[in-house]
């Protein structure tokens, strides 16, 4: 019976050749895009790579200053005077990491400028993030205190100024200043925001020290827990210190607003504009996401109902000749669902295809800098389930009308 | 006297829509033997094919009983109404009504699809009905690929595949020239009288009438005595 129908579905694909390469191609693309989408999302939430422990910490990363009356509001990443006073003192987490954001540098090598991503971070840094060291280590608290010119570089950075060649105890000029390279890490994806950087240096290592006095930018600090459960606890302890918020002109900036996050929690802020409210609604953020892939997955669901519903007509004879020999209208429903899985699993698979090409060719261009997405097996699955879903949804209206037809008058038409 | 196959009794059938009622059969009680060939002829228009709806459950009447051998149709449910005509009615149609994108023995199979039947012994039986109606070696050919005539031959093969009782023929002949009409017609009378199926047609042909064991004339939805 199986077989008749696949048989059925596929002669039936073929009738039409153009609205069938329409259809298909429709469900092929939709898919694509959804599973870049969710392999996007799941490279920046997912706890891989230097990221690996990702779940034992909560990111600090914007700030905004403002007074009762908001005449004044100021907001970016944190600055050192804030980490100063409201996130280092505090003393629920294990490790407090903090980095600059990537800010780009200038190597000249052999006459050819180079711009490497350089971030300046503290010794925890290394502790809190799991960095996959190549060869040499990270640079340690003394050196940070002293600031001492020592820089850990990526694989990328490896290739870019020394030729791949061993680099550790070579030096190099970035911005003026002259640094031992200390240590190389595996490349990390600029999707990964707390250990993206192509160059690492204390963050003490600068010519000037102007940022000492800045509440605002450009750090983000790390809280980090040995034991996740006890994150909330951080999360509280952070929030009770920022009413102790006290800056040097208290008149102009009197309320500090910042929030502790996990990676996805900073999403669903960013991606809410909810930065600095209290509750982060990562419920909401699901929901919209997936109220976005179902609008999404609409255009090509209605066509698909089109396509079906204009094919009543052309099979009237057969929906009139499988009744007449025995076929209930629920048997029918089951077969007419069954052609539109197959459609809709030709358009799937190529579009899984399809969006695993995509992802390769977007790691191949380098617009997402060392992007490393992973094929994995819940990406598949679930672009998978999209398919079922899509299927069903564009397939049970146009069968319930086609099964429903009435013998007699389906044998009239056909 | 043997059972009978068909009875209906006192039914009728009106097709309505917001103004108008139209009476398609009126009042019709017949008696059909098994084993029994009949002929229901009559001009265009006058019911013979809603009767041989009526009689192979495709559509329900407004009003009357209808019992099929030995059973009274009292249920209205899809299902099972889809089931009585799978074990106890074979369709055969003026426009063979095929589907074109299977193979003749494809096509054949579809009534046994709706059985529990292993596939192999589908496909065994659509042999053997191809086998009846002289078209085994076209098996494997598309039915645009066969003559009209061999094409009904394909729609017969199909109506006695799952060896219903009865054979229900809505013009068989009506679209082929008179040497193929023949042939059907030959086959036809060979399943009633060596397969002791039940076979009603409906025909227009007096010639082709004048072949079964009876004919009943309905003219403007009433039989004619």
């Amino acid at each position: 019976m199986f077989r008749n129908y696949l048989i059925t579905a596929y002669k039936v694909l073929l009738r039409r050749k153009f609205f069938s390469f329409v259809n298909i191609f429709g469900i092929a693309l939709t898919l694509a895009v959804i599973t870049v989408v969710i392999a996007m999302l799941q490279n920046v939430v997912q706890p891989l790579g230097a990221e690996a422990r990702a779940e034992n910490y909560l990111g600090v990363r914007d700030l905004m200053i403002t007074n009762e009356e908001q005449t004044s509001t100021s907001s970016w990443a944190i600055g050192y005077r804030f980490l100063e006073t409201q996130v280092m003192p505090l003393e629920t987490p294990d490790r407090i990491a903090f980095f600059a954001e990537p800010r780009e540098g200038t190597v000249f090598v052999r006459g050819q400028k180079v711009s490497p991503r350089v971030v300046r971070a503290n010794h925890e840094y290394w502790n809190v993030l799991a960095f996959d060291f190549r060869d040499g280590r990270p640079f340690a608290n003394d050196e940070v205190s002293s600031a001492s010119r020592v820089a850990v570089i990526n694989e990328a950075m490896q290739v870019a100024l020394f030729d791949g060649n061993p680099a550790v105890g070579k030096r190099f000029d970035l911005d003026g200043m002259t640094f031992e390279v200390i240590g190389v890490v595996a490349n990390e994806p600029e999707t990964r925001l707390d250990a993206f950087g192509e160059i690492w240096i204390p963050y003490t290592a600068t010519a000037t020290d102007g940022w000492r006095k800045n509440w605002i930018g450009p750090f983000s600090a790390l809280l980090y827990a040995e034991d996740r459960d006890r994150l909330p606890v951080i999360r509280d302890e952070f929030t009770a210190r920022l009413e102790t918020f006290v800056h040097d002109d208290p008149e102009e900036w009197s309320i500090a607003k910042a929030t502790a996050n996990s990676k996805l929690e900073a999403l669903a802020r960013e991606f809410l504009d909810r930065r600095f409210a209290e509750d982060s609604r990562v419920g909401l953020f699901f929901g919209a996401v997936f109220a976005a892939m179902v609008a999404f997955m609409f255009l090509p669901t209605i066509n698909l109902i089109n396509l079906n519903v204009s094919r009543i007509l052309e099979r009237a004879g057969e929906i009139g000749v499988r009744k007449a020999f025995g076929a209930s209208t629920r048997t029918l429903v089951g077969q007419f669902l069954v052609e539109n899985l197959v459609l809709s699993f030709v358009g799937g698979i190529l579009g899984v295809i399809l969006g695993f090409a995509l992802l390769a060719f977007i790691e191949s261009t380098g617009m997402i800098a060392y992007a490393q997405f992973q094929f994995d097996v819940g990406t598949v699955l679930a672009a998978f389930a999209m398919i079922v879903v899509f299927a069903v949804l564009s397939g049970l209206y146009p069968a319930l009308r086609m099964a429903r037809m009435h013998p007699v008058g389906a044998l009239r038409r056909g | 006297m043997s059972e009978l196959a068909i009875q209906l009794h006192e039914v009728s059938k009106t097709y309505r829509t917001d103004r108008i009622e139209t009476v398609a059969v009126h009042d019709i009680t017949l008696d059909v033997r098994q084993g029994e060939m009949l002929a229901i002829m009559g001009p265009s228009g006058c019911g013979k094919s809603t009767l041989l709806n009526l009689i192979g459950l495709l559509d329900e009447p407004s009003e009357g009983r209808i019992n099929l051998l030995g059973e009274e149709i009292r249920t209205s449910r899809d299902r099972d109404l889809a089931r009585l005509r799978n074990e106890s009615i074979g369709f055969v149609f003026q426009s063979f009504h095929l589907i074109p994108d299977l193979r003749v023995v494809d096509n054949v199979e579809i009534p046994l699809l709706y059985r529990k039947l292993p596939a192999a012994e589908r496909r065994r039986l659509a042999e053997t009905a191809l086998e009846r109606v002289g078209l085994a070696s076209r098996m494997h050919h598309f039915p645009t690929q066969l003559s009209g005539g061999q094409q009904q031959r394909v729609a017969i093969a199909r109506a006695i595949v799952g060896e219903p009782k009865i054979v229900l023929a809505d013009e068989p002949t009506g679209n082929l020239d008179s040497h193929m009409g023949d042939e059907i017609m030959g086959i036809l009378e060979g399943l009633n009288r060596d397969g002791g199926s039940t076979v009603i047609m409906v025909t227009h042909d007096q010639e082709k009438a004048d072949r079964t064991d009876r004919v009943v004339r309905i003219f403007d939805g009433q039989l004619v005595h």
